[in-house]
Formats: structure tokens, sequence, C-alpha cells
């Protein structure tokens, strides 16, 4: 797998391209601070899957990136003319009949079917195994996301891929806020978290739906008692955690590049946002996204013997503090066993 | 995901329905056919000291003559055997998950290349360093799981794993960076072996069965020595084995340490086979892989290590041979969801009522007279 040094070099340094420039040291944070809230705008989102998914089920969904790295794809497939982006894949012409959708229809749909996709995994996979040990559910995502991977691979060829943002894009397109570049494309990413926390916690807190699903958090055998019906609520907590993450994908994919590893190294980063916020906070996987970004801006900015190579093991050694100081993270619920 | 491995067979080299025994009782015991046989006689010594080197022996004169690709190929399943000795003592043994052990397998291969590559270390002392560090490296990396348990290990694995690669480029000036160092070590076969530079791999190979034979006794002496006690006594219940006066810490941090150790010999040994190292080729996937091939050969038995290296090496091989196109990741993830669904014990689970059809190993002969079915000891693994 030669193309994939090159192509996390790239990755590396390419969201921080624009705040290795010289200047006054207020707008040089400021613009650090900047950029981090939009990086953690995309590890909230993927901290958020991670914390829906262990909310409903108490099991980690490890192959979440890999979902959502497949509905990245398909916005593409979705938002393409059939030629130049897919050129020698040979799908596009097989499942783009129709013209290309504009870039925010093809996602929404692009969302939806990971959705699909992500409710038939757990309906016909991870629920068939019928037991609750959690090493269960983990042999069952890895084996998910080894199989995702490379059918991603199969499919669109290991090749670098360009991915048009929603946002307006151009050299221009920026507001300055004491002397930093606050970009269209970062303002957008932050409403949309904003929409998308919203909505989350809108359904969550007003509806049947959210009254299901808390149920079978706080409960999952009394809500059953109760007439909730639990496995709906799980395929439903998969499919919604699925589109997120598509979402992260399809925002990130035009500043890092998209291909079939992608996702892997923004796992990391969920993680370490869901673990710092608490896995099973959705609050706090927010918020955990938010200062992962910032931190991570921060630290290759600053510290200059950590740099962009350094900042997954940086992740992982927070993550551990933050176990060992706190494991519940800063927003999660501390359960009580007794042995 | 405690060692569940009731049966007393299991640990044994296996590759063959080795008669483990001293004392072939005829086969009338319990109404089975077969050799009933018992652990610790002379005789099941010697078989289960014996068969390893008989094996060890096959498959180094297997290789002699064979083409020098295929042989190449029997070399690789060997040292990924080595590598997933390493990961079942983990995983098996410890009850600890492991997402990560590639990491530790990469770390041996590094090792090897600068020490043998770069500083011209000759090769007994590159493995010997590639252990050592493998020794330090779990040490280091047990301790945060001294307190995560659980699903968080299994973040904190898989993330030590997709953090490799970015660790050995960011210190290219020691490692290499992620396409190695250049490896200027040859392993020459000695004169008086007759050999010339023509067989250079059948001689890496010779030295890789050698090394993976050593391998072997050690990690037997790990899952069934004095040592294994303690940390099964740790993986079943630390409480009580604390109250005996186990040190629960102690006893988890040199397990991850002594069973990264064997992985990294095992990334030592992979290098040997081709002097050449890369990040990527022990990144994330190569990590995955290897929890995925650990569970298809069977978890917490040595044997199964090897049928996991045939799916890692051999299989990929043998559908490139049918010429398909595949992904070798596809494969391993498809067996993964399978067996985890199907067949949790592994290819060895499902070999084992035929593998006891022929042979019992029991801890003590019945008493004579003893005509009900032979109780199956408990604490044997």
């Amino acid at each position: 797998m030669s193309y994939n040094a090159a192509a996390s070099d790239r990755r590396a340094s390419l969201p921080h391209a624009q705040s290795t420039k010289r200047g006054p040291v207020l707008q040089l944070f400021t613009q650090r601070i900047i950029d981090g809230l939009a990086n953690g705008a995309i590890y909230a989102w993927m901290a958020l899957a991670f914390a829906l998914v262990y909310k409903c089920s108490g099991r980690l969904n490890l192959a979440q990136g890999e979902i959502a790295n497949v509905g990245t794809y398909l916005a593409l497939v979705f938002a393409t003319a059939a030629t130049p982006a897919l050129a020698g894949t040979g799908i596009a012409g097989v499942l783009v009949p129709f013209h290309p959708l504009p870039v925010w229809a093809a996602i929404l749909l692009a969302m939806t079917s990971a959705a699909l996709l992500a409710t038939a995994i757990e309906r016909w996979i991870i629920r068939r195994s019928g037991d609750n040990a959690p090493v269960v559910s983990i042999g069952l995502t890895i084996g998910m996301l080894l199989l995702l991977n490379s059918l991603t691979i199969y499919v669109w060829k290991p090749v670098n891929r360009g991915f048009r943002s929603p946002f307006p894009t151009d050299a221009a397109d920026f507001v300055k806020i004491g002397g930093a570049r606050l970009r269209f494309e970062n303002i957008g990413t932050l409403t949309t978290l904003l929409v998308v926390a919203t909505l989350v916690s809108v359904v969550l807190n007003r509806t049947r739906f959210g009254l299901a699903f808390r149920a079978v958090s706080s409960d999952a055998s009394i809500a059953r008692l109760m007439g909730v019906r639990s496995g709906r609520v799980l395929s439903a907590g998969w499919a919604v955690a699925a589109a997120i993450g598509t979402l992260a994908g399809c925002l990130i994919a035009n500043r890092v590049i998209l291909e079939p590893n992608m996702m892997v190294r923004l796992l990391v980063f969920g993680f370490a946002a869901a673990t710092i916020g608490g896995l099973d906070s959705l609050t706090g996987a927010l918020v955990g996204g938010l200062a992962v970004g910032v931190l991570e801006t921060l630290m290759i900015g600053y510290a200059r013997f950590i740099g962009a190579d350094l900042a997954v093991p940086m992740m992982l050694l927070l993550m551990v503090v933050t176990l060992l100081v706190r494991p519940t993270g800063l927003m999660g619920t501390a359960r009580v066993t007794r042995v | 995901m405690t060692a569940t491995d009731d049966s007393g067979a299991s640990l044994t080299p296996g590759t063959a329905p080795a008669g483990n025994d001293a004392v072939a009782h005829d086969a009338e015991v319990g109404g089975q056919r077969g050799w009933t046989v018992t652990r610790g006689t002379p005789t099941h010594r010697l078989v289960t000291m014996g068969l390893p080197v008989l094996v060890t022996l096959v498959a180094i004169g297997v290789v002699f003559g064979m083409p020098v690709i295929e042989g190449r190929l029997v070399t690789r399943i060997v040292a990924m055997t080595v590598i997933l000795w390493g990961l079942d003592v983990q995983l098996g043994l410890g009850g600890q998950l492991s997402l990560g052990h590639g990491a530790f397998a990469g770390i041996g291969a590094y090792t090897a290349a600068v020490t043998m590559g770069v500083h011209g270390w000759p090769f007994p002392l590159a493995l010997l360093a590639a252990g050592l560090l493998g020794l330090a490296t779990g040490a280091v990396v047990a301790l945060p799981s001294l307190r995560i348990q659980g699903q968080y290990l299994a973040m904190i694995t898989l993330g030590a794993a997709v953090a490799f690669p970015y660790v050995i480029r960011r210190y290219a000036w020691f490692t290499g960076g992620p396409d190695g160092p250049r490896i200027s070590y040859e392993f020459l076969p000695p004169r008086w072996m007759g050999l010339d530079i023509s067989h250079y791999s059948r001689w890496t190979h010779l030295i890789v069965c050698i090394v993976a034979l050593l391998c072997y006794f050690a990690v037997r002496w790990i899952v069934t020595g004095p040592v294994s006690r303690q940390i099964r006594s740790v993986a079943d219940n630390p409480a009580a084995a604390s109250a005996y006066g186990v040190r629960v810490g102690l006893v988890r941090v040199y397990t991850v340490s002594l069973s990264a150790a064997v992985a990294a010999v095992g990334g030592a040994l992979l290098l040997f086979e081709t002097p050449a190292v890369t990040a990527d080729s022990f990144a994330v996937f190569f990590s995955l892989s290897l929890y995925a091939a650990a569970v298809f050969g069977g978890i917490g038995t040595l044997i199964g290590s090897f049928f996991g290296a045939l799916l890692l090496i051999a299989a990929p091989w043998a559908v490139s041979k049918l010429g398909l196109k595949m992904e070798p990741e596809l494969l391993a993830g498809v067996v993964l969801v399978v067996f985890t669904l199907v067949a949790r014990d592994g290819v060895v689970g499902l070999l084992r009522p035929w593998f006891r059809a022929w042979v019992q190993v029991v801890d003590t002969p019945p008493a004579s007279g003893f005509s009900g079915p032979v109780p199956r000891p408990r604490a044997s693994r």
C-alpha cells in the first residue's frame, strides 16, 4: 500500500497550511483557534456518531469511519459528472444514469444511503451474533472495517480524488476577524455543526423516537419490558450515526484528500473527542470534538518538536491521560457496577 | 476473552494428532477410541518437545525442494506464526484485547533493519535487540492498560496501530523513515554448508525456522509454565488473584511485555525474509488482519497461529494464483465476521472434535477398573 504514505504526507500538512504564515502573535493565535474549531467540528461529528451508537447499544462501532468513507464516495459519485473524477472505475456509468446532483443534494442522498447501509449491517450482522459480550461486537465491527475498506479500494481504486466543498472556497472567500481569516468554508462547517446538534437534540428531547432512544440508553431491558421496540431504536441509532459520519466525511474530504484510507486517521481523532467528552454524552462529543480540534492546531503550531506527524500519537496520549485521570470524560456518566 | 480453552491437547505443538503420550492406555477408557495420554510423563514430554523439532526439520527440508518463490512464502508463514504467537499470549492467555500488535511487529522489523542494516550487527544480536525493545515498549504500552479495560482498550490499541507509521516518520533520522533504512546486511550461508549465494533464501529460511522453534519453546513455556498460572489467574479473576498474593499490575504488565517481545521477534524474522521494511506494511490494517487471523486460527491455541498465518500469507497467494484480484484485507474481514458469528473457536475449534476422537490428554491415569467417562481436567489448556 505504497500510495498510503504519499497521501498521508499531504494529509498531515494540508489542514494547517494556512496557519503557518508569520504574523502578529494574536492574529496567528486567532487563526489557529479558527482553524482548530473548523477541524474540531469534523471530530465532533465523528465523536457524536460513536456516542450515538454507544449510548443505545453500549458498544463501540469501530467500522464507523469506513461506513462514513463509503458514504463520502457515494456523495462523490452522486455529485460528479460521469467522466473525469471517476474515470477508470467504470462505476459512474452504472450507478449514475442521471445528471450529477448539486453537492448538497448529493451529500443528503449519500447520508441516506450510508444510513441504509449501517442499518443493514446492524440488523443482519451485528444483531445476528445474539451475544452481549463487547468482544463479539468489536470483532464484527473490525471485520466490517476491513471488509468495507477493501471493497472501497476495489470499487474506487486506491487513488487520491478531489471532492468539491459545498461551501464557496475561492481564495477571496473569507472575512477578517482581527487580521485572521475566517473562511466561508469554516463558517459553513461550524453552522452545519450547530444545525446538526440542534436537530439531534430536538429529535432526542421532543419526539416519540427520542423518548424511546433515551429509554433504551438508560436501561435497554427495562425499556423492552415497557414495550419499546429496542431493535428499531438500535437500527435508528446506527443509521443516524452513519449519516452524521458521512456528513463529516463530505465536509473534510475537500480539505484532506479523498482516498480509501481517509477515515482511518480521523477515527483516532473521533475516539479522542469521544473519550474526552465522555463516551455516552452527546454534548460531551461536541465539546470534546471542538476541544480536540483546537488542541491539535495549537499543539502543532506552538510546539515545534511535536509537529504534524505526532498529532495522532499525541491524541492517543491525551486519551490515555483522560482515561487515567477522569475515566468518564468531561461529561460522561459514571456507571456503578456491582461485582 | 479469557482462556476459553479447556482441552488438554490444543496447546501441544499440534500439527499432527500427536500421540502425546506415555502410557498409551487402550482405547476402552470411556468407551472412546484413540489414545488416552497422561500429561507430565516422560514420553509426553518427549513428544511435546520432539514433535516441534520434527516439524521444524520437515519445514526446512520441504523448502529445499521447493521453487524459490513458494519457499519464501513458507518462510513468511513461519515468521507470521511467530507474530501470532505473540498476539496469542495477550489475547488467549492474558485475556486482554489488542488490535495493535502489528506495531510491535513493526518495531521488531525496524529494530532489525537499523541494527543489522545500518550498524552491521550480526543477526542473533539484532534478534535479541528486537526482543528486548519489544519487551520494553510492551511494558510502557501496558501501563495505561492497568486501569483501562474493555472497549477503551480497543480504542487505544487501534489508535496505537494508526499512530505507528507517524512515529516512524517523525523520527526518520533514526528509523530511516516510512520506507526504512537501506539495508546492506546479507545473509550468506557459511562455506562449510556447501551452499552458495544462490541459496540465499534457503539459508534465511533455515535461520527463521530455527529461531521460530526457539520462540515456540519460549511461548510454550509462557503459556504452560509457572508464569502462566499467574497470568491466567489475573485474567480469570483479578480480585481473587490479588487475594492469593499475585501482584495483578505487575502480571498484566509482563503479559503485554512478553507478548510484545515475541511479536517483535516475529517482525524481525519477516525482515530476514524480505530485507526491506516500510511503515505502511505494519500499519493499522496489518494489525487488524492479525486480530482476524488470531480469531480465525482459534484464540488460546498455539497451533491456531499457524492457521492464522496461512490465512494471512497463503490464502492471498492462492487467490492470486487462481487469477483473482483481491485485497488481502477483504478475506481477513470476511473471515473475521464469519468466524465471529458461527465458529468463535476458530479452525482449531472446528478440528477439535476430530482430534479428541483420537487423543485424550488427561492429568493422571484413570484408576484401574474405572469405567466411566474420563473427567476432563479443568485447569489445563
